[in-house]
């Protein structure tokens, strides 16, 4: 191999090795499948890991429920500090129905996404769909290694 | 020596006055924050870590989008939240609020919008706040695309206290550097940028601060005065009168 392919191969590994070291990690997540659903429904737990950066709550709507203004849901999310025995509330946010571009991004009809303090390491958290009105509808929680830019 | 008695005692009331002025002057202090943000919601909810504690204050600083109003801001301890600055230009709505002498305990704040948008709320709980007229300055800044930007010159009036500013953008700003000697508090999607000061003197500043990347920015500051260290004019007035009385 030539010294200038070698020296291309090396930019390339470089660049791998850089990209890998920007690119998030989900390193905890938790889910709930969006299915038909109604009432409160409460996702598994995760535990905090060490090093996260950035935590996020997803709410995943069916596209075909996404306009309809009848409907709404509020994600919580909650933390425990002693293995899932008692729950503190961390942070939530309600989702209405109906068209929506975000000014910011430009994105139509986005899903939800709930960004909150990050639990100390080691705390369990979970996150609760409270859905008052049947829609198609689930819910991920995810902690990140990197700071999450939205 | 009768004679200069009532000017003794006009110095021993001085001295005391000096040295009561300086025990009750406590400084503030960062407690806790605690931040949450939606791209697509109407509204927000963000609990306190940890209870919050009776006495003490709390501000609320806000980024939603200009094309919405805020409906309503309520606590699970049921405070009446004041509004100190709101800048609504560049497509933004920032806004900085508190609430003094709070009750204690577990607490959530929420923030309800007139329609589906982008909402950040950042919450801060201080102790050592003053319990009434708190509030000494404001201003705000905004500007178009640049790296560069402040939240509008604030020249305070007291000393021991605290500046707090908050910073939207219209989009990801990349690193951002804030204010020299300020803290910077809970950023929860990089695109508001909140920090803090506490001041023990009387300044002029405007929180500048610079970001890598290019974006609309919309900022908000305002200084609160420590308890004890709100305006000072009261008690030289009540040392005058103390004085006047001394004279023979």
């Amino acid at each position: 191999m030539s010294r200038s392919a070698r020296f291309g191969v090396g930019l390339l590994w470089l660049f791998l090795m850089c990209q890998s070291f920007v690119e998030s990690a989900v390193i905890g997540t938790v889910s709930l499948p969006r299915v038909r659903r109604q009432g409160t429904l409460v996702s598994g737990s995760v535990i905090v890991p060490a090093g996260v950066l950035g935590v996020k709550a997803i709410g995943d709507i069916h596209p075909a429920d996404y306009e309809d203004t009848t409907l709404s849901f509020w994600l919580h999310v909650e933390r425990s500090e002693d293995g899932g025995q008692s729950w503190r509330y961390v942070a939530g946010s309600r989702w209405v129905g109906g068209p929506f571009t975000d000014p910011e991004t430009g994105a139509v009809n986005p899903n939800p996404e709930l960004f909150f303090s990050i639990p100390p390491a080691g705390n369990l958290v979970r996150f609760i769909l409270d859905v008052p009105v049947s829609m198609r509808v689930g819910g991920t929680l995810e902690a990140h290694d990197v700071v999450i830019v939205s | 020596m009768s004679r200069h008695r009532p000017g003794r005692l006009a110095c021993f009331l001085l001295a005391l006055w000096v040295a009561g002025s300086r025990v009750t002057q406590a400084a503030i202090a960062f407690v806790q924050d605690d931040v949450g943000h939606n791209s697509a919601t109407t509204s927000l909810a963000v609990a306190f870590t940890s209870n919050v504690t009776a006495g003490n204050a709390i501000v609320l600083l806000l980024k939603t989008v200009s094309t919405v109003t805020i409906s309503s801001i309520v606590d699970t301890l049921g405070h009446t939240y004041v509004l100190a600055q709101e800048n609504d230009a560049q497509s933004m709505r920032t806004g900085l609020y508190r609430v003094v002498n709070i009750s204690g305990g577990a607490n959530t704040v929420t923030i309800t919008v007139s329609a589906s948008s982008s909402v950040t709320a950042v919450v801060l709980e201080y102790s050592g706040m003053a319990t009434s007229g708190e509030l000494d300055q404001s201003n705000f800044n905004s500007g178009a695309s640049a790296t560069s930007g402040n939240h509008g010159s604030i020249t305070t009036t007291v000393g021991d206290g605290i500046i707090i500013s908050v910073m939207g953008f219209g989009g990801n700003p990349g690193t951002i550097t804030g204010t020299s000697g300020w803290t910077a508090r809970q950023v929860a999607n990089v695109r508001q940028y909140p920090q803090d000061k506490i001041t023990s003197a009387t300044e002029t500043t405007s929180g500048a601060i610079t970001w890598a990347t290019a974006q609309t920015w919309n900022g908000v500051i305002a200084n609160f005065a420590a308890a004890g260290g709100a305006p000072a004019a009261p008690k030289r007035l009540m040392l005058l009168g103390v004085g006047d009385r001394a004279r023979p």
